[in-house]
């Protein structure tokens, strides 16, 4: 497209800017609500000029908490991150150790486990959700953080994708580690990790945001608001019944689940992009 | 250094035999080059030096030492890979000290040693690049640099060179020769390229199908090839070779030509089938009356320095090379002799060399 005909260069403009907008428009209704007071925030149609209460309304969120419970949104931001970051971390650890296993060592059983690694692909949360919530529960893990996130930790996805990457590393630099004199365990730390980095910072940005964004499981694990993730916090927000929703403090709530996901793509973004379009070998 | 040997060493995948037995003795500081068609198990048996292959029988002995059982780190041997086999996140520095680091050498031993093979290697300038931010050349240099700061009894190399342009191939090729002069460390050198096998070997070993076909100098194999396989595969353009039998003193081939040869040795019997072969530059242009037999010239091909005229005689390829001032034409007739000490007779059934 390096031509130069005006009409074709206004229609392409013409459909990003629709594009933005559809994107956009809802996120920045959703900014301007939270700067309302819940009296502006009803009226209709609403308005779409920023209001003055963005402080009060994110001070009262982040440490009074709103609605119809008194959990506050630092804390469910904190139970969050904390679940996001188990998961994505112990998803990385987890999975790279078995792939490691499943493309370097011949042991007896490696095929089959490969394929029930390769089968539990197909199963995704909320289709295994009832029998493990039985087993979390005779466990008795409700209500912890160890039920909120191990469960979720197990991860073929992230497997089939070291075991692919792990395939693509030539036999040779295997058997030079070898000649070098490196262990297994020496060579999986001075070599397929270093080489591994760039795969490992794609993939905790996904597993960050899909850890950030889980609800289901949640919901099902946690009685007390004290381990409420900030997804589930929003929802119990609005379910209000007969008292009236605080939309604005909804919003602002939304606005602050936001931000952890796109600070991680902001800061992982050189490694992300790197590591989908780079094979650095 | 040290002397490698090998006793019956076989290897089979499965139940494929892949090399059928090999017998050898590699003294200190020789330098043997294998060489062979591809798939004939060259690599094979040099990944059964290095520890890389199990041994399926026979033994492997390194300085005095069974090393079958030993893991490649305890043989005391570095290898160099055909795609060189470089840490790609390391830099030249890192990537030549790394085994020293994982044998716990101390820092300072390890720069001396660093330093001096990268001195030898001309890569003093590049050690602190990685492998990404360097030519073929230097990457195969640094390859080598990781093989010689471990001072090992062996070096191994699989196919070195033939990632390389045929210009750089050239110099690295005198390269080599003049480390093995500089280190005389025991060599053993994979390649499907003839002419580094004979310039660079103290003896080559040919290699067909799992069975050692020669070992010897390259001057040894070059003029007396042990069998039909090895005549054809040494030189280039290959050996002609006629098939007939004796007819007293001359040979007559299966389709029923017949041109006097003179001498026959004294094994091969009247009416013996035998292999006769003559290479491409013993043949020698003659006046008509003297031609044992004489070629049409179907193609000439030139190669700098020489040309060779391509024929038949009676259904058999005949190469002869010629003087560039010779003027001959495609369509010519070539009246052709040689020196009957400068043919090879090879048993018709054996292939073996008469
Ligand atoms: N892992 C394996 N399993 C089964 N057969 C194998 C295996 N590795 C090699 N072979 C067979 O062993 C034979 C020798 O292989 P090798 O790699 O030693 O050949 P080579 O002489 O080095 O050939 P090239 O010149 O092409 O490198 C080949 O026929 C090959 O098919
Ligand atoms: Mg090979």
């Amino acid at each position: 497209m390096i031509e130069n005909r005006p009409f074709s260069t206004f229609l392409a403009h013409l459909v990003l800017c629709i594009g933005v907008v559809i994107v956009a428009l809802p996120l920045y209704v959703t900014f301007v609500a939270s700067t309302l007071s819940a009296e502006q925030v009803l009226q209709s149609p609403i308005s779409l000029i920023p209001g003055d209460q963005l402080l009060n309304n994110y001070k009262t969120v982040l440490f009074s908490g709103a609605g119809n419970q008194s959990a506050q949104v630092g804390r469910m931001m904190v139970n969050s991150l904390i679940m996001a970051l188990v998961i994505a971390v112990g998803k990385i650890v987890i999975s790279m150790l078995s792939a490691f296993a499943i493309v370097y060592f011949r042991f007896p059983g490696r095929t089959l486990a490969f394929w029930l690694i390769f089968i539990t692909l197909m199963l995704p949360v909320e289709v295994r959700i009832l029998p493990t919530y039985q087993v979390i529960s005779d466990l008795k893990l409700l209500d912890s953080y160890f039920g909120l996130t191990v469960p979720l930790i197990a991860s073929a996805t992230a497997t089939f994708l070291f075991r692919q990457f792990f395939l693509t590393m030539p036999d040779e630099l295997v058997e030079a580690a070898k000649i070098d004199g490196a262990g297994p365990l020496r060579f999986f730390k001075d070599v397929l990790f270093p080489l591994s980095k760039t795969n490992i910072a794609a993939l905790f940005v996904i597993l960050f945001i899909y850890g950030w964004n889980q609800y289901l499981w949640p919901l099902l694990i946690t009685t007390q608001e004290s381990l409420y993730t900030v997804v589930i916090g929003i929802k119990r927000m609005i379910s209000g019944g007969d008292a009236a929703t605080e939309w604005n403090l909804v919003m602002a709530t939304a606005m602050l689940a936001l931000l952890p996901p796109v600070l991680v793509v902001i800061f992982m973004q050189k490694w992300f992009v790197k590591g989908l379009v780079d094979s650095e070998k | 250094m040290a002397q490698v040997e090998f006793k019956g060493v076989k290897k089979s995948y499965g139940n494929v035999d892949v090399i059928h037995g090999v017998d050898l003795t590699i003294g200190d500081g020789e330098f043997v080059v294998i060489v062979g068609p591809s798939g004939c198990g060259k690599s094979t048996l040099l990944r059964m030096v290095a520890g890389l292959e199990p041994i399926t029988g026979g033994e492997i002995w390194i300085d005095g030492k069974v090393v079958n059982k030993l893991e490649p780190k305890d043989r005391d041997i570095a290898m160099v890979f055909q795609n060189y086999a470089l840490y790609p996140h390391m830099t030249v520095r890192q990537n030549m000290s790394y085994g020293l680091k994982i044998r716990k050498m101390s820092e300072a031993d390890i720069s001396a040693r660093v330093a001096k093979a990268a001195e030898i290697l001309e890569l003093a300038h590049l050690l602190d690049r990685t492998p990404r931010q360097l030519s073929g050349g230097q990457r195969q240099r640094v390859a080598m640099g990781r093989a010689i700061v471990r001072e090992p009894k062996v070096f191994l190399f699989d196919e070195p060179l033939s990632n390389l342009d045929a210009k750089l191939r050239v110099d690295m090729r005198l390269e080599m020769q003049k480390l093995h002069q500089e280190l005389k460390v025991t060599s053993l050198y994979v390649t499907h390229d003839q002419i580094e096998a004979m310039t660079l070997s103290d003896r080559m070993l040919v290699m067909n199908s799992g069975i050692i076909e020669q070992v010897g100098t390259p001057k040894e194999v070059y003029e007396r090839p042990a069998s039909l396989f090895v005549a054809n595969f040494i030189g280039t353009p290959a050996m002609n070779q006629i098939w007939g039998v004796r007819a007293g003193q001359s040979l007559k081939t299966d389709q029923g030509d017949m041109f006097h040869v003179g001498e026959f040795p004294s094994t091969i019997d009247n009416g013996g089938r035998v292999a006769l072969g003559v290479r491409p530059e013993h043949l020698q242009l003659v006046p008509e009356a003297q031609a044992r037999f004489s070629i049409a010239i179907q193609m000439i091909e030139w190669v700098g320095a020489d040309a060779y005229a391509y024929g038949q005689f009676a259904n058999y390829r005949v190469i002869c090379r010629l003087d560039n001032a010779t003027g001959a034409r495609v369509g010519d007739r070539l009246p052709l002799s040689f020196d009957p000490m400068r043919v090879h007779w090879f048993d018709a059934d054996t292939g073996k060399r008469i």
